[in-house]
């Protein structure tokens, strides 16, 4: 019997020992600054490259503009024959990313071409950032780097709303809320009632100051990925006190959504509320005056 | 205490027994002991006359109440996992389905209820299945009519059962292998690709006679477990599947199993409705801008037709078993499948998409050992090709690559009575992760799995 046990156990041993070392790990890497569908991803710093390492030969960008939430963006190039596959990181990122090589494009032909579809996260901030890649061989060794600077702006599909008054609802999850903003005036700015300007005014001796929402996110659960709503005084606004509202139409299945509101008047954050959305705030009328009170504001 | 109480007792019985003397009226003569006894025998079967009326009265009017029903069985089992850890594990949500990818968790694997019912030449089953495994989920897991031949086992005549309804598919021996028998946690992967969920609807015949064991079925060729349309049968086609066996002693002490399977279908190629003309944006200069020449027009399509393909497959099996007194039973199991276009639960085959005919090829070895009626101990190694001609292109070359998943599986497992602990590490090989090189390699999925297991 312990002859039979004791060879078991070793080659147990061995087997386990062996296995764990085995492989890549999975990781969707949605936390990280830069995401490339269909790779891998291999959490920590990318290796040291040696000289002795493939090339990157070509490295190709549309531009180097980039943004939070920006997906779709081309990342490709062409390596040394000797390459099997590019790695591609941002520096300071949580990784980087494996991309296999394909066949040579037609203006390199002797090399191989790599191509990728990169996303950038909603959570990088504006600055500048490095893109590297190195070119790897079929024994795992990896080349010298080929950088690339890349520019962080502002979302020009999604640019922070400007203006003389700017209240901000944003929240976390595919839902779809709705801003409700009563001026001065009382009068119930939304989606079902988009601005506070008469449809035909006689007089314009307030100056033309009205308020309009600018957008109106996820309408209909037909998501769009914005999340955000803004009430807008492009002039300078009514005086007198603002009340903010916050509706949810729907959740469009999720659970919860918790949102955020901003009033900045003059540049200026003047106010401030946050809260949650649950199913019951989706029943009943989601008319004029609906919604959670979130805050309310004194413009003097 | 009881002894106190006892003999207080004693002088209220003593009381009570001499006044009960004192009372007694004058006996009569007694009769002489035959015909005390006659007596006794007569009035015994008058007593026996009257219930055997009551009796039949009783049957006559239930019988007219209502129709005699089946006698029914009931009995089941559970099997709850600990899954202590599992590489895959993310906490994370997968992108395409919305499910969580943690697999590190406890959960329901299979909670079964079964109901057997016979009486004569017919005979059914209804078994439900509930658990955890993909969010809670309550099935039909076998629901089965039979016909069978003799009505009472008779070891000089073939034993034959007809049977229609949703039934194990009769191919190879794991997959016959009832849930709470096997030794493992799971099947091979080979099964779990080929033949996902086991159970399939249609009509079964199966014929036992000594040591040879027959079986062979139409069947709708969609498993309970198929990733697409299961249950259903996008065909008019029915899959033939079938089995012989061979199931004695070949000494004392010694048993082998073993058979010679295969399966002839047809598989399904799903067609695409029409589609209209569509404009779409696409960001060229990345600006985030719309722009007159980003606008690509996408023309309509017309529908393409759905298409149907040929699949088979071909199979044996061995279980060889040898009782090793005073330990208990050392087990050896092999099995190997080679098929073509039969995937329907890993990597879906479809060889009107690949462009090729996906050939298949699966083997598994495992052994056990019984540590007294106590424990057992086991391994099993397994390994499955869903595509033995698989190339990638990698850089300027097209090179053929190694898709096959592995799995080594070391189990050991204590018993008593009807229950089971069961530990079970599966070391896991498969082609999911890229390596630093750019070729397919691992993605670690090594697990370890903790499973309580009561039959009843």
């Amino acid at each position: 019997m312990r002859a039979l046990v004791l060879p078991s156990v070793a080659v147990l041993s061995c087997t386990i020992a062996a296995s764990c070392s085995d492989g890549v790990r999975a990781d969707a890497g949605a936390d990280a600054y830069m995401q490339i569908s269909g790779a891998q991803f291999v959490r920590g710093p990318m290796p040291e490259g040696s000289p002795s390492g493939p090339a990157v030969t070509q490295l190709d960008l549309i531009d180097n503009s980039i943004w939070p939430g920006l997906a779709n963006d081309h990342v490709g190039g062409a390596l040394e024959p000797s390459a099997m596959a590019a790695a591609i990181g941002m520096q300071g990122d949580l990784g980087y990313w494996i991309v296999g090589a394909g066949v040579p494009d037609v203006a390199t032909p002797n090399d191989p071409s790599f191509s990728a579809t990169a996303a950038f996260s909603r959570g990088i901030v504006v600055g500048s950032y490095t893109l590297v890649v190195r070119a790897v061989d079929q024994n795992g060794t990896f080349g010298p780097p080929k950088a690339q600077i890349l520019v962080a702006e502002p979302s020009p599909t999604n640019p922070p709303a400007t203006g003389e008054l700017v209240v901000t609802l944003t929240w976390d999850t595919d839902s779809n809320l709705g801003l409700h903003v009563v001026d001065p005036s009382g009068v119930d700015i939304y989606w079902g009632n988009p601005s506070s300007q008469p449809p035909f005014s006689f007089n314009q001796a307030d100056g033309g100051s009205y308020g309009y929402i600018d957008y109106d996110s996820n309408a209909s659960c037909v998501i769009d990925g914005l999340r955000r709503e803004d009430a807008i005084w492009s002039h300078p606004p009514p005086p007198g006190t603002y009340t903010v509202r916050v509706d949810a139409p729907s959740l469009c299945g999720r659970p919860i959504a918790y949102w955020t509101v901003r009033a900045l008047l003059h540049g200026v954050e003047v106010a401030h509320a946050s809260g949650v959305a649950v199913d019951a705030d989706t029943r009943g009328s989601h008319g004029l005056g609906s919604g959670v009170l979130a805050l309310q504001l004194t413009v003097p | 205490m009881r002894r106190f109480a006892f003999l207080a007792l004693l002088p209220a019985a003593a009381l009570a027994s001499s006044a009960r003397a004192d009372e007694a009226p004058p006996v009569p003569a007694p009769p002489s002991s035959d015909e005390q006894l006659r007596a006794e025998v007569a009035r015994q079967g008058a007593a026996i006359e009257e219930l055997k009326a009551a009796l039949e009265k009783e049957r006559k009017d239930d019988g007219a109440k209502a129709p005699s029903s089946l006698p029914v069985r009931i009995s089941g089992f559970v099997q709850a996992d600990w899954i202590i850890h599992d590489q895959q594990s993310q906490d994370e949500v997968n992108g395409s389905t919305g499910q969580p990818l943690n697999q590190d968790r406890f959960m329901l694997r299979r909670g079964h209820v079964r109901l057997d019912a016979e009486k004569g030449f017919v005979l059914g089953a209804l078994e439900l299945d509930a658990n955890t495994t993909n969010g809670l989920q309550v099935r039909p897991i076998d629901a089965e009519v039979s016909l069978r031949w003799p009505a009472k086992p008779d070891a000089r005549l073939p034993s034959l059962v007809a049977t229609m309804g949703l039934m194990r598919v009769p191919f190879g021996g794991e997959v016959q292998e009832l849930d709470y028998v096997r030794p493992f946690l799971e099947r091979s992967t080979m099964f779990q690709a080929l033949f996902p969920g086991e159970l399939d609807l249609g009509v079964r015949l199966k014929m036992k006679y000594r040591p040879l064991d027959l079986a062979i079925g139409a069947m709708n060729g969609s498993l309970i477990g198929n990733k697409v349309f299961p249950a259903l049968d996008p065909v008019h086609a029915k899959d033939v599947v079938g089995r012989v066996g061979v199931d004695f002693d070949i000494v004392r002490g010694v048993h082998l199993q073993a058979g010679v399977s295969g399966d002839v279908g047809t598989g399904f190629h799903a067609g695409t409705p029409a589609t209209m003309n569509q404009l779409v944006w696409q960001d060229q200069n990345g600006d985030g801008l719309v722009e007159p020449n980003e606008i690509v027009a996408i023309g309509g399509a017309p529908a393409t037709p759905s298409q149907t393909f040929r699949r088979f497959a071909v199979g044996g099996d061995a279980r060889l078993t040898v009782r090793i007194a005073p330990v208990g039973d050392l087990s050896l199991r092999a099995e190997i499948v080679s098929a073509v276009n039969l995937d329907r639960g890993l990597e879906v085959a479809d060889p009107v998409g690949a462009g090729h005919d996906l050939r298949e090829v699966g083997w598994s070895v495992g052994v056990t050992q019984e540590l007294t009626k106590w424990a057992m101990i086991g391994a099993r190694y397994d390994a499955y090709d869903p595509d033995a001609d698989a190339s990638q292109q990698r850089a300027a070359n097209l090179v053929p690559v190694d898709r096959t998943y592995w799995k080594l599986a070391l189990m050991g497992m204590f018993r008593y009575e009807q229950a089971r602990l069961l530990l079970e590490y599966d070391l896991d090989g498969n082609p999911l992760g890229i390596g630093p090189n750019g070729a397919p390699t691992s993605l670690a999925a090594n697990a370890l799995t903790l499973r309580g297991q009561l039959v009843f």
